[in-house]
């Protein structure tokens, strides 16, 4: 109503103006006052963003709505503290297991100590909150092992290793805040109150206020790790374990019969005749030979013979993820001082990094006093409201709201991309005075601008303004500014409380070429290569498990040579890869077939979810470097033009064809190898990257690469 | 890691071999659809998402996200063809007819809805000559010879 009232306004006195200027008279004019409030937006006059978080946040406390909220969902559930049940977050291997309902209660003056947790989510909150279904008490949970089997590495079980608390101050506010009930403020949108109202013609939509407000999560001190202790367990053996044996035996059994003709690339580039004729249309698409059979299509009779030592081995880093509550670098920081307005939030999807949040408490808990209920579920981190914050070298850094998550209660997704009101309210009352406090008189003419002072700057013309502006800050000014954000937004609980418990996440992506190296050549390997040319980064510091969570991609790359300098093209197979992801523990991910072909690709999978927490290894994918001869921006981006192009057969299509031809036509005179990714924690990668020279040289002289040879 | 490459986990082939027929599979796509676009059959719209769909998985793995080619390719059998004979062949295609069978033979309006985006008609495109498979004056072995053809013909 208030956003319709506004914009009422100032419709009516475009119109008025337009009417003035139209020669109109009216018998009454406007104050000059009224006329300087309305050219300047009524909005920032009324303040009407601060009545809408005011209006929120009475909504929130509104005893009738809470009321209602609070309202047993399923009847017939006791509220029995026996009915505990320990259940494991990946839902398997529920074991009974009592404990008593005092066991993990703290008083709000309190500090939550590692043993005084409860032992397991009760079954009664899980059947009353649906949310709570994956939650679990990681702190209290009983190590288990990941499921063994005979091709999967046996790992011992670890418990959950708690950092050092401080017993002084609770690490988030952990007793004020929103109940799990509250949750369900939006849960009857499908009823009433999504209906238009009779005098109004629009469904109700909801301010972002009491969209993007405090939901009730919290963080503990290591909701940014993702395994459970410091040290990776048999990471090596996690490297590429080798597949089953049997496959060979069964890929060697040709299909012989009459109808069916097994053809590779070059007999089908032979049988083929003229291009665009009947027979090579036929052929390649249809798969149909000129004498009516069937292709069989076997790319093993093109495979091409390379003696084993004419393959370089090389290894990289490619990206790092660093999640933390407080990011101490050396170097100087860009800051951004504007909204950030993409599209899509600055991570569109998962990057497979994940966080983990305390969910609320529910009402009983509140009503019983202190907090009883510890449990935690583990999200990624692309699914929480988030917004740029930084810049340092080629890496990004976001800041993440943990307590704003919620999702959309129209199409019930996750709403990442923060409005821009809520990131002007930040940038205003959080960041610019955080930045204010650490300046000295010789910098305040470059940095003291409001708001939309630095759209203006920002802009590059009076219609559109500029999508990012920054301001540098020392290391030093950069941890000051940290600290200061924390201070402002404690200090206004009421109005900043939705942007405590924030982290911060460096990314950097794409960062091979800097890192690469040879293995068994050159005395550095990537780490070593990394931390000399990105010295404002501190990795040592960041492998520690009390400073953060350090996720690293370890790239492994097979590029073959010839002899006779002929161009060379490796494709995964398949069938031994998925083998070997298995022997891995990894999900089953995403497989990709190269041109449709069965049995050639690449493959993307997570660990699961047991064996990454010991292993330290989340995510690996492997693909073929041919790819990269079509790649333009980001992986799996397709540069094709829309199927409406090719339904009217106009120049859109013809040449998104003719630009892949030309890109095709350029890839037949260079060699791609194949790539591995591995994902994995600081600690974890670097085990690998000690051990590989090591495991490639000794493999080399022992056994003459022989394993290399494609027969 | 040895006992993994022992395996042979990976096929190597000549550039020129995969390249030559990766650009072949494209060029003979947008050629069949070219086809297709001078007759355009009454179910072109989801013809032309099938041949799309093949297009783009020559170098990506495109998500299908459109109800109708979903059941399209359900109905040209893609996973099953794709398996069995080692990779993906459009077996319902008829060039003497110049359409797909097994499809339904009109577009479903959600296709009809997506191929007119821009509310621009189609423009006709003349039906090619055939080739000349018969032997000329000019071309011993007609206007163009399967590369067999030549090769029995040298000897």
């Amino acid at each position: 109503m208030l956003q319709e009232l506004s914009d009422g306004l100032q419709t009516s006195y475009q119109l008025w103006l337009i009417l003035c200027h139209g020669g109109e008279f009216f018998d009454t004019f406007p104050a000059d006052n009224i006329l300087e409030i309305l050219d300047n937006r009524p909005e920032v006059y009324f303040g009407t963003a601060h009545i809408e978080r005011r209006l929120a946040r009475e909504a929130d406390n509104c005893i009738s709505c809470r009321s209602t909220r609070t309202a047993p969902v399923h009847d017939g559930v006791e509220e029995d503290e026996s009915d505990r049940e320990q259940v494991s977050a990946e839902g398997s291997g529920n074991t009974s297991d009592s404990c008593e309902s005092s066991a993990g209660i703290v008083q709000s003056s309190g500090v939550t100590l590692p043993d005084q947790y409860p032992p397991a989510v009760p079954t009664s909150l899980k059947k009353q909150h649906k949310i709570m279904a994956r939650s679990r008490c990681r702190p209290s949970r009983k190590p288990k092992a990941p499921k063994t089997s005979v091709c999967l590495i046996t790992l011992e079980p670890r418990r959950f290793q708690l950092l050092p608390r401080n017993r002084q101050r609770d690490y988030d506010d952990y007793f004020n805040g929103p109940s799990l009930e509250d949750m369900r403020m939006f849960a009857s949108m499908g009823g009433l109150e999504s209906q238009p109202l009779d005098w109004y013609s629009k469904p109700t939509i909801r301010s972002c206020w009491e969209l993007f407000r405090d939901w009730g999560y919290r963080l503990e001190p290591e909701f940014a790790h993702m395994f459970a202790c410091q040290e990776p367990q048999k990471v090596i053996e996690h490297i590429l374990p080798p597949p089953s044996a049997s496959i060979t035996l069964k890929k060697s059994e040709t299909m012989e019969c009459d109808d069916i003709c097994e053809m590779g690339m070059q007999d089908m580039i032979d049988g083929a005749g003229a291009e665009g004729s009947i027979c090579s249309m036929e052929l390649f698409v249809k798969g149909l030979t000129a004498d009516g059979r069937w292709v069989k299509f076997n790319p093993r009779r093109d495979a091409h013979n390379v003696p084993p030592s004419n393959y370089t081995l090389s290894y990289d880093i490619d990206s790092i993820i660093l999640t933390s509550d407080e990011l101490n670098l050396s170097g100087d920081v860009e800051i951004e001082v504007l909204p950030y307005s993409g599209r899509t939030p600055p991570i569109p999807k998962s990057n497979h990094s994940y966080v983990e949040l305390l969910m609320p408490q529910s009402e009983a808990d509140i009503e019983a006093g202190g907090r009883s209920e510890w449990y935690s579920i583990s999200y990624s981190v692309s699914s929480i409201p988030h917004t740029h914050f930084a810049k340092i070298g080629p890496f990004k850094i976001t800041i993440h709201f943990p307590r704003m998550k919620h999702r959309d209660p129209i199409n019930d997704r996750s709403a990442t991309l923060i409005p821009w009101e809520v990131q002007s309210l930040f940038l205003v009352e959080v960041l610019y005075p955080a930045i204010m406090a650490g300046e000295n008189p010789s910098t305040m003419p470059y940095k003291n601008f409001t708001l939309d002072e630095w759209k203006w700057k920002a802009s590059n013309n009076t219609r559109f303004s500029g999508a990012s502006r920054t301001v540098v800050v020392s290391a030093e000014q950069f941890d000051a500014i940290q600290l200061a954000m924390r201070e402002i937004i404690a200090a206004d609980p009421d109005e900043l409380g939705i942007f405590a418990s924030f982290y911060l996440l460096l990314e950097g992506k794409g960062i091979k070429l800097r890192t690469n190296c040879i293995i068994g050549e050159g005395e550095m390997d990537p780490y070593e290569t990394l931390c000399q040319k990105i010295p404002y980064i501190d990795f040592e510091h960041f492998k520690k498990r009390e400073n953060g969570q350090l996720l690293m991609d370890l790239g492994i790359g097979f590029h073959p040579t010839d002899d006779n300098g002929e161009p060379l093209v490796c494709l995964w197979d398949l069938e031994k890869l998925c083998e070997s992801y298995d022997a891995a523990g990894m999900n089953k991910g995403t497989t990709h077939h190269t041109n449709t072909m069965a049995n050639y690709g690449g493959i993307q999978a997570e660990m699961d979810q047991r064996r990454r927490s010991l292993v330290q290894i989340c995510f690996r994918s492997s693909y073929c470097l041919h790819y990269e001869a079509v790649r333009r921006v980001r992986g799996g981006e397709i540069s094709f033009c829309n199927d409406v192009d090719a339904y009217n057969t106009n120049s859109s299509f013809m040449k998104s064809i003719d630009d892949y031809m030309k890109m095709l036509n350029g890839g037949r005179k260079k060699t791609y190898g194949v790539r591995d990714e591995i994902r994995g924690s600081g600690a974890a990668i670097c085990k690998v990257l000690n051990n590989l020279p090591s495991l490639v040289c000794s493999s080399r002289v022992n056994h003459k690469l022989k394993y290399l040879t494609c027969h | 890691m040895r006992r993994f490459l022992e395996r042979s986990p990976f096929l190597v082939v000549k550039s020129e071999v995969f390249f030559t027929f990766t650009r072949r599979r494209l060029k003979e796509t947008q050629n069949v659809l070219l086809d297709l676009a001078r007759y355009r059959p009454t179910n072109f719209g989801i013809s032309t998402a099938i041949l799309m769909h093949m297009i783009r998985h020559v170098c990506h793995t495109p998500i299908v996200k459109n109800g109708y080619l979903h059941d399209a390719l359900r109905d040209v059998r893609f996973e099953e063809t794709m398996i069995n004979h080692g990779m993906f062949f459009l077996h319902d295609l008829d060039l003497e007819s110049h359409c797909i069978h097994e499809i339904p033979a009109e577009d479903p309006q959600a296709c009809g809805v997506a191929m007119s985006l821009g509310g621009k008609l189609p423009r006709p495109l003349a039906p090619a000559q055939p080739p000349n498979l018969t032997p000329t004056g000019l071309f011993a072995l007609g206007d163009s010879p399967a590369w067999s053809d030549i090769k029995a013909f040298i000897g």
